[in-house]
């Protein structure tokens, strides 16, 4: 094929979609909308998943030490923490520290009251926040923690990080299969309308056929068309779902309702996942525009 | 040019729309091809152009076996004709220039000689001001011109015209039978199919009757369906 033939058909198929505006119109939109509804599920189960994990981060790792180390030791010590990684905060609690606030407890408290800090039974401590508590990050720090020289024992909320993890785990499941069926009935829809869009043109490429058009010929400004449309729905779809999340964001992040500013923190920045949204959404839009002229145009080629 | 050897048509519900046709059109020939609505004219002309093959028999049109030819071969030879149709068939949305250039398009002609040979063809056929407008925006008779352009524009040496004078008032479909007529006598082919026997009998030309699937008479003299 001449480099002014690919140059033609490149044009035509930029004209078509002019030409076919109303038609076009009708596919762009109903990408959009799909695509809408696709990332603002994602985005919602995204949230959720989040916010599920603020209520972890309560959840704090104790590790008693050996009695008898140094001050320089004991450092140490929380040096070799802090480089475990998926450490939020630290926290040393000295013996003298805990003796003190176990005698101020109301309930039992009396019962240590006769100790000095002689025989202080209780041992110094770090009080660790985790940034992930999910079962499975959970029980990797707590091994790397065992390792660690001058630990005694160590205290880790695993119940706690179990059901945790369940639920997010659902919320993710649950997402998941929200987002493959609003995939599948997009696809669905979508190739309904490029399959009128196509009919509603059969007599061109009847005629293009007659005066001795090929196939590729046909084909190439239709998959012109098609990408040009899933590219612009993508656009569209991205920049709608932005402004209508970060107008979402805004609401929850002023509302007065408490439980729902606690998560405000949490929340996941559009700006975060944007690059993935536009790409998953200009590949989705392409694809389908590209394979369902394709498909759809093979049909009206047999004459 | 044209050879149909026993040639037979049976569509898949069961209608014999030909049956046993021998047929040969020479080079350089005009011939009219007509009978009644339902007698097999638009399965002739389709088996002319390939969009169906025969269930018996063979054809040849312009050196190509239809019953050969490979499929990614039927453009090439759909190039080597021209084609006019009762009801133009001219694509909508794009203007009379790009409707006669397209036919030159998809044979990869180079841009320079799109731009010296369609306003050359259009000029001929008494067009070449209405370059930039679009088909709706033409009378049927127009519309039917710059189907004879397009058909025209890539130099065939076969005419093909399926009632090309049948949604254009009486006086535009005589200018347009003389067109063809001046266009054979550059030696093109031309087979004209008709239901408009007043044109027919103002031609002394070759005219094939077909009736019933079958050609009844061929020669100068009309079919015995025609009352003159």
């Amino acid at each position: 094929m001449r480099g002014s033939s690919f140059g033609y058909l490149l044009k035509s198929g930029f004209k078509n979609l002019y030409h076919n505006r109303l038609m076009s119109a009708a596919s762009i939109g109903v990408l959009v909308a799909c695509m809408i509804l696709i990332g603002g599920a994602a985005l919602l189960s995204l949230n959720v998943r989040n916010i599920v994990g603020v209520a972890g981060e309560e959840n704090e790792v104790v590790v008693f030490l050996e009695d008898g180390l140094s001050q320089d030791e004991i450092e140490q010590i929380g040096i070799s923490i802090n480089k475990l990684g998926n450490i939020e905060d630290v926290d040393y609690v000295s013996k003298e520290e805990a003796l003190k606030t176990e005698q101020e407890k109301e309930k039992w408290g009396g019962l240590l009251d006769g100790l000095s800090e002689e025989d202080n039974p209780l041992p110094a401590s770090y009080r660790i926040h985790l940034v992930d508590i999910t079962e499975n990050k959970l029980i990797r720090t707590c091994e790397q923690l065992a390792k660690i020289e001058g630990i005694e024992d160590y205290n880790a909320p695993y119940k706690e990080a179990s059901i945790l993890t369940d639920i997010q785990n659902a919320v993710t499941l649950v997402g998941f299969i929200v987002v493959v069926i609003l995939i599948v009935v997009s696809i669905m829809i979508i190739a309904n309308t490029i399959k009128i869009t196509v009919f509603s043109r059969s007599k061109e490429i009847y005629i293009m056929k007659l005066v001795g058009a090929t196939d590729t010929f046909i084909r190439l400004p239709f998959m012109i068309e098609g990408i040009l449309i899933g590219v612009i729905a993508a656009m569209l779809a991205f920049g709608i779902l932005w402004l209508g999340y970060d107008y979402a964001i805004q609401a929850v992040q002023t509302t007065t309702s408490s439980w729902l500013s606690i998560t405000s923190d949490s929340l996941v920045e559009f700006e975060d996942i944007a690059a993935y949204l536009l790409g998953f959404f200009a590949a989705m839009g392409a694809g389908i525009g590209m394979f369902g002229s394709v498909i759809f145009v093979r049909k009206h080629l047999k004459v | 040019m044209i050879e149909f050897n026993n040639v037979t048509k049976v569509y898949g519900n069961g209608t014999e729309a030909l049956k046993d046709v021998n047929l040969k059109i020479d080079k350089g020939e005009f011939v009219f091809v007509i009978g009644p609505s339902g007698a097999g004219k638009s399965t002739f002309i389709k088996l002319l152009l390939r969009e169906e093959t025969p269930t018996k028999g063979t054809i040849e049109v312009n050196g190509y076996n239809l019953n050969k030819i490979k499929r990614r071969h039927i453009p090439q030879f759909r190039r080597s004709l021209g084609v006019v149709f009762q009801d133009f068939r001219l694509i909508p949305n794009m203007t009379v220039y790009d409707n006669v250039a397209f036919a030159l398009r998809v044979t990869n002609v180079a841009n320079r000689s799109i731009r010296q040979r369609v306003p050359y063809i259009l000029n001929l056929v008494g067009l070449a001001s209405k370059a930039r407008n679009y088909p709706s925006e033409l009378s049927g008779g127009e519309q039917q011109r710059v189907a004879l352009a397009r058909a025209l524009v890539n130099n065939p040496s076969l005419l093909i015209a399926d009632e090309p004078t049948g949604n254009i008032d009486p006086e535009m479909s005589l200018e347009i039978v003389e067109l063809l007529n001046e266009i054979n006598k550059c030696g093109t082919t031309i087979v004209m199919v008709t239901h408009a026997h007043n044109l027919v009998s103002r031609f002394d030309r070759r005219v094939i009757t077909i009736n019933h699937g079958n050609i009844v008479s061929d020669g100068s003299e009309w079919g015995s369906f025609y009352e003159r």
